[in-house]
């Protein structure tokens, strides 16, 4: 039996945040926290594989306590084993320290696949899979939409690319980076009195990491400042470098293009009301 | 769902502020615009005070005023209030007084036209250099250097007069149109002295003009300047300029705020952006300039919903909120925004129609849906009177025209019942709203259907046809017709593929490939259809074909132009100067205009043949009451009177009920 390990990262739900104005920062207090929808993607594809394979299914996150309601949504999707890599050296970790916290988890355990989002809704560096892979000296695969098969030690993965879609094959061990689509998340009935208890939580010492290995002291990289993009603010911006009736056309659709399969709705009657309030809902 | 009544907290919108010690109730600013109200000397006139006033009581904080033109010369006709003329004080005063005694501040705007008239002919189109000004089509005169002194010299008298009127401060345009803006714009200012070349070298006149006119302001007055961030030309200056001049102004402390402001004259619709443009759209402006300055700005364009005016202070993008029209189609909007009452305000649709449209024609500007614009003396807040007799007034017609005219009927304490024929309320506007970005024309008729839902002398029966038998059994003291107009095809047209736009619109044809759409009007109608058509269905030509000189030839000049840039992308012919002389099944015949030139289309060469812009009153109700009578009051409004706009039946709904 194959052995799959989904990393799992817990990000502010961007539909509620807000922007300071004073030092456009994000303001994520009283926000509420959701799983990457990239990493669900990949959780969902590990749980394809084990419901036709028979594959365990184990998860992983870090972070501060309040991480581990994403590991039980995990076992309510049907993870079997989970992992909350809780040490306060850990705060301040970049891309890598992170990606070496990681590395020290997966290998103790041995995975065959190692699933990632492509990146996370509100960092988007899509750094992870790729450290990953390399200071373990596997293959990687990026912007996968989803497995097509296995054979043995051999993986087929749907990717898409900018130009074109890609099958590829590749041996396993090797670390899979999901690209986030729609799916129908299904919940199992489980046992939710012991649901907390069954999340195994390590430090670094169970790792053997040491405190420099990660955290600021073990990070390459430092945020100085952080631009928001306009589009979060809730108005449209419009290019300078567009031509004059480019950019009169780009407000007139409200930066809508016609290959983008988006209605826009402006009217102010009772029954438009309704139909934009059931499609947000 | 029936509406229900929302009550909401505007904070942000509600705060005090303070533009240096200009202190100010509340963040809504009413925007500068020309109204035409002066008196024939280009003095201000009482109806301009009185409208001013009318905006105060509304609950807004900050007035700005005018434009006023700085001398003769710098008015763009005469219809323009001349600021040097020191006569001007006395209903400059009493506009201010008004204003402060509600609780208002007041800024009055001073610009010189340069190079944009209305007036014809255009004589002395001032410019930095010669050039074709391109919404007139007529040659600019480079300006010298002592006409420049003498320009920044009139600024400066006329912001005396302004100063001695009251005014808590002066704005200065640099925007869509005036001589000030076209100093910076690449096209206009090609000068190799020192007001051209470098950017500091384009910002000379500014930077003299404003010196000069802080020199005659006393030490608590403010001073703004009104700034077209991005003109929109191909030729002209974008957004990062518009930024840099901001900065100038601002880090040269030549301001104390800033206006954001958008657009020329020849991009007409980015500067008084109809209703194609998305409500708010200058949102992005404002917040581009406040992220480079230290002092207050005011965002515009297109906001007439408190909720929006509140989430644009929550980004941070602006301090303050501009509106014009806004505030010109529903005067109370601060106090019913205060109230939390947003379904109470009637939006402005931004149909050009009454406003800006009359600013082209030199007439006094309106609104198509308050009839009280520029008439606030007679038919403002506080003149609508409860009749002496109460009557039981029956009303034919849930459109326009019915609708208005049984919401005044109601505010004075008639008791009113009005038969629909549809289920749904607002007649043609349940048509037209189905054109491409004409949707917001059902704003008219939501308002006054909320409206009247407040009334318990109201009766609305939706889905029952007026005839003489149910009329006749409610007993009326009055009755209204305003059973609206039908589309039909003449009988010159035999011709089985023929349609008109209704049966398009309400989706009653089978459209093909290659389309024919005959206007005899060449108005908003014809265009509209075309437009829907293209919008509607992929790969279709269509031939327009019309006895007038164009598509849209007899639309409102201000929304041509984006009905323009958008059809002339598609697979359109346009073939002017053709009137219809007869159509069967065999071919369609035109006749060129002063000709005897005839024009053939073979029926096999289009799958339809749209006829469209012919109405005709549904008028029999109103014959039948008037010549066998029965009710003493019979009247007749809307199109059951004359196929009309919204303006005419709203204004004479509003005048009729007010008579009654
Ligand atoms: C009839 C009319 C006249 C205007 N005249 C001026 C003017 O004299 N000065 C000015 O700065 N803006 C003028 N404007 C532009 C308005 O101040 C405002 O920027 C524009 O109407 C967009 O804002 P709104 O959507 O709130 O109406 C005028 C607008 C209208 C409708
Ligand atoms: S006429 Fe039209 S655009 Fe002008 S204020 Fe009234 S509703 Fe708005």
């Amino acid at each position: 039996m194959k052995k799959i390990l989904v990393c799992l990262k817990q990000v502010p739900n961007t539909r509620d945040v807000k922007i300071n104005p004073e030092n456009h920062t994000l303001v994520r207090e009283g926000v509420e926290s959701v799983l990457n929808p990239f990493d669900d993607c990949a959780l969902e594809e590990a749980l394809k594989l084990k419901k036709k394979y028979g594959f365990s299914v184990t998860v992983m996150t870090m972070g501060p306590p309040q991480a581990e309601k994403i590991l039980e949504y995990s076992f309510r999707r049907g993870a079997d084993e989970a992992f909350l890599l809780t040490d306060r050296h850990l705060a301040g970790s970049d891309t890598w320290a992170t990606a070496t916290a990681v590395v020290g988890l997966a290998k103790k355990g041995g995975y065959d696949l190692l699933f990632c989002g492509q990146e996370s809704i509100d960092s988007g560096t899509g750094h992870i899979g790729a450290s990953i892979a390399e200071m373990m000296n596997i293959p990687q695969v990026n912007y996968a939409e989803k497995v097509l098969g296995l054979h043995e030690n051999r993986i087929r993965i749907q990717a898409k690319f900018d130009k074109f879609d890609a099958q590829l094959e590749v041996v396993t061990p090797v670390v899979v980076s999901f690209l986030k689509k729609g799916f129908e998340v299904k919940l199992k009935a489980i046992d939710e009195s012991v649901i907390s208890e069954r999340i195994k939580r390590v430090t670094l010492a169970d790792l053997n990491l040491l405190p420099e290995q990660v955290g600021l002291e073990g990070s390459y990289t430092q945020v100085v400042n952080i631009d928001i993009d306009e589009r979060f603010v809730g108005y449209v911006t419009v290019d300078s470098n567009l031509s004059a009736n480019e950019r009169i056309l780009y407000i007139t659709t409200g930066g809508i293009t016609e290959n983008e399969n988006k209605k826009i709705i402006r009217d102010l009657s009772q029954e438009s009301i309704e139909e934009i309030a059931s499609l947000i809902m | 769902m029936s509406a229900q009544k929302t009550k909401l907290k505007f904070d942000r919108l509600f705060s005090e502020f303070s533009i240096k010690n200009l202190h100010l109730k509340n963040r809504i600013v009413f925007l500068p615009h020309y109204t035409a109200y002066a008196e024939v000397t280009s003095l201000p006139s009482e109806e301009e005070t009185y409208y001013y006033t009318e905006r105060a009581k509304g609950g807004t904080g900050l007035i700005i005023t005018g434009n006023y033109a700085v001398s003769k010369v710098g008015q763009m006709h005469r219809t323009f209030i001349n600021a040097s003329d020191r006569r001007c004080i006395t209903n400059f005063s009493k506009t201010v007084n008004n204003c402060h005694k509600y609780g208002a501040k007041i800024i009055g705007q001073l610009s010189h036209a340069g190079a944009t008239k209305v007036e014809l002919p255009r004589a002395s189109l001032y410019a930095p250099s010669q050039v074709l000004e391109k919404s007139t089509g007529s040659y600019t005169t480079a300006i010298a250097k002592d006409e420049i002194g003498q320009v920044v010299k009139e600024f400066g008298t006329a912001a005396e007069t302004l100063v001695m009127s009251g005014f808590d401060g002066v704005e200065v345009k640099v925007a869509h149109d005036g001589i000030l803006r076209i100093f910076v714009s690449p096209y206009y200012n090609k000068r190799n002295d020192e007001y051209g070349g470098s950017f500091e070298n384009k910002m000379r006149i500014i930077h003299e003009v404003f010196t000069e006119i802080r020199s005659k302001l006393t030490e608590n007055m403010v001073l703004g300047v009104r700034l077209s961030a991005d003109e929109f030309e191909d030729d002209g200056f974008n957004l990062e300029t518009g930024v840099q001049v901001a900065k100038y102004m601002a880090d040269n402390k030549l301001v104390d705020y800033i206006s954001c402001d958008a657009g020329t004259w020849n991009t007409f619709i980015m500067q008084i952006p109809p209703m194609t443009i998305p409500l708010g759209f200058g949102e992005y402006i404002a917040a581009a300039i406040k992220k480079v300055v230290d002092i207050p700005v005011i965002a515009f364009g297109r906001i007439n919903d408190p909720i929006q005016a509140e989430q644009i202070l929550e980004n941070g993008s602006a301090d303050l909120i501009g509106m014009a029209r806004q505030l010109l189609c529903d005067p109370e909007w601060a106090n019913k925004s205060k109230k939390g009452m947003v379904d109470d305000i009637r939006k402005c649709i931004g149909c050009e129609e009454g406003c800006i449209g009359q600013v082209f024609l030199m007439q006094p500007i309106k609104c198509i849906q308050n009839p009280a614009a520029g008439k606030e003396k007679k038919l403002g807040i506080g003149t609508l009177k409860k009749a002496e007799i109460k009557k039981k007034i029956v009303i034919a017609g849930g459109g326009v025209a019915g609708l208005k005219f049984a919401e005044i009927s109601a505010k004075r304490g008639h008791e009113v019942v009005l038969f629909e024929k549809e289920k749904t309320l607002g007649g043609q506007i349940n048509i037209l709203k189905s054109i491409p970005f004409r949707n917001e024309y059902s704003e008219v008729v939501r308002y006054l259907e909320f409206i009247l839902k407040e009334f318990p002398n109201v009766t609305i029966k939706a889905g029952v046809a007026a005839n003489s038998e149910n009329i006749t059994s409610e007993k009326p003291d009055a009755l209204l017709i305003a059973t609206g107009a039908v589309s039909y095809i003449p009988d010159t047209v035999q011709n089985s593929k023929a349609v008109t736009s209704w049966d398009v619109l309400e989706n009653k044809v089978d459209i093909g490939k290659s389309i024919l759409v005959y206007d005899p009007l060449s108005h908003n109608e014809g265009v509209g259809i075309v437009e829907y058509l293209f919008d509607t269905y992929k790969n279709i030509n269509i031939r327009y074909i019309t006895p007038q000189n164009d598509i849209c030839a007899n639309a409102k000049n201000e929304n041509k132009d984006i009905l323009l840039r958008k059809l002339l992308q598609e697979d359109l012919e346009i073939i002017p100067y053709y009137g219809l002389v007869s159509a069967d099944d065999k071919a369609v015949s035109f006749n060129k205009a002063f000709t005897d030139k005839m024009m053939t289309i073979e029926d096999s060469s289009f799958d339809n043949f749209i006829y469209t812009g012919s109405l005709k009153s549904v008028d029999d109700l109103y014959w039948k009451f008037k010549e066998d009578g029965g009710v003493s009051e019979v009247y007749r409004l809307g199109d059951a009177k004359a196929p009309a706009d919204v303006e005419i039946a709203i204004h004479e709904a509003e005048a009729l009920a007010r008579s009654i």
